[in-house]
């Protein structure tokens, strides 16, 4: 992990985290979609970095997340969730590199599909966790459902959306 | 012995992972359950000023509506005040009674954060333990009913608003006298429901609820909704949708109840709940 990466991981975790807080705290599209662009944060972490640090990052993030949500924890669980399970799911899709090789797991390095289903699965997981630990009854778990899955979409879009700009701001130097 | 200790080593990814979630899980458990006792919420300094610096610039952009609000809510106090003091002509008796101050008086305050998206919504509002608020105070805005205060910090405070799945609230249907208790099911923030009507009262959409004045948190017949859909599924109660008559989206101005009564209804439910000797 090189300096220069690191300041770009920074980067990422302050653009995200001010999206989140600010743009996007309140948004809910068609009352069902929200967006959690700060997962961004934990999928973009450099690929070298060991699992219990950013198993610590995650934690932190959440805890941030937590405190402008007003819901101690929840953000946080669901955080440290993804983080565990990220280098399982970046193996689950066909790949156009090779995923040792990649500094950071996005658009640029594995393909912009790729990018996609990879962000889907971690933020439908991300949005399971967090609407069913949040839900209180049964009766409205179909409603619950149709909020994971609008939202988990949505965040995933908007991440390779957001990994592609990147990407292509790289291509144009 | 080593062997243990090799095989810990090879886990540890998953072990300090089951660690980190119990931590989150306590965390949830005991911060959630007690949301008065603890620092790490939005009415905690930072976030709190934070909060507000973000307000502060989004606050320019529905100026005007909150404006048509504020002149629509001084209009309606203009005509209680006319009515009242036409009332006071006929009446000129001046009765020097305690009971007949106000028992109430009103802080204005402002949204710094507000929540619809979750089942259990949050308020946070930019006066604190320093402007005289304390705990369990009630919040209202120009429209009507909007929640209650659970924690201050010094300049900052944080309350359920009524678009909490936890927080009941008694109210009176204003027609009938019907008292029930006011619920959010956690599905939609324009909506809640209206528990614990029982059959023998006609009903009718467009009826208005208010706050009965039984808690002493609300002074009574504060507006909370108008009933939307009654469901009569032959059960003992009715099912009431209450359209509620705040819009939570576009929420600004609140005002603080202090009630002056409240100590001293407390104390004497305190003396009713002491077992006797």
């Amino acid at each position: 992990m090189g300096p220069a990466q690191i300041i770009r991981y920074i980067a990422h975790v302050f653009i995200l985290l001010f999206m989140q807080l600010f743009l996007f705290r309140d948004t809910a599209l068609l009352g069902y979609a929200y967006i959690f662009v700060h997962i961004g944060a934990i999928l973009l972490l450099p690929t070298d970095t060991t699992p219990i640090l950013s198993m610590i990052i995650a934690f932190c993030l959440g805890f941030l997340i937590d405190m402008f949500y007003d819901t101690i924890g929840l953000h946080a669980a669901a955080c440290v969730l993804i983080a565990f399970i990220r280098p399982r799911v970046v193996g689950l899709f066909s790949v156009q590199g090779e995923l040792n090789s990649m500094p950071e797991y996005n658009v640029e390095s594995g393909g912009a599909l790729w990018f996609f289903q990879f962000a889907l699965v971690s933020s439908f997981v991300y949005c399971s966790l967090l609407f069913i630990l949040e839900s209180t009854s049964i009766t409205i778990f179909f409603y619950s459902l149709l909020k994971i899955i609008a939202s988990s979409l949505v965040t995933a879009l908007f991440l390779t959306m957001y990994s592609y700009l990147w990407a292509s701001r790289s291509k144009r130097r | 012995m080593i062997n243990l200790l090799r095989f810990l080593y090879d886990k540890r990814n998953f072990l300090f992972f089951v660690l980190l979630e119990v931590l989150c899980g306590w965390l949830i458990f005991t911060f959630n359950k007690y949301q008065g006792a603890f620092y790490f919420n939005s009415s905690n300094a930072v976030v709190g000023n934070v909060l507000s610096a973000n307000r502060n610039f989004t606050s320019y952009f529905d100026l005007q509506d909150q404006n048509d609000k504020l002149v629509l809510e001084n209009v309606a106090l203009r005509t209680l005040l006319e009515q009242e003091k036409k009332q006071r002509k006929i009446e000129p008796m001046t009765v020097a009674d305690s009971a007949r101050k106000a028992a109430f008086d009103f802080i204005p305050a402002r949204v710094v954060k507000n929540s619809l998206t979750d089942t259990k919504n949050f308020i946070t509002i930019d006066k604190g333990s320093a402007d005289g608020l304390m705990p369990h105070m009630g919040l209202i805005g120009p429209q009507g009913l909007v929640g209650e205060i659970k924690y201050c910090s010094e300049h900052y405070s944080t309350g359920f608003s009524i678009l909490h799945v936890k927080n009941g609230l008694s109210a009176k249907l204003s027609r009938s006298g019907a008292i029930g208790s006011v619920e959010w099911d956690g599905v939609d923030a324009r909506f809640a429901k209206l528990n614990y009507i029982g059959r023998h009262y006609f009903i009718q959409p467009g009826d208005t609820v208010v706050t009965s004045g039984f808690n002493a948190v609300f002074p009574a017949g504060l507006p909370i909704g108008v009933v939307e859909k009654v469901n009569d599924d032959n059960q003992s109660f009715y099912n009431i949708k209450v359209r509620l008559a705040t819009d939570f989206g576009s929420l600004d101005h609140v005002y603080v109840i202090r009630s002056k009564a409240k100590p001293e209804i407390d104390s004497l439910e305190v003396k009713l709940d002491k077992p006797k000797k």
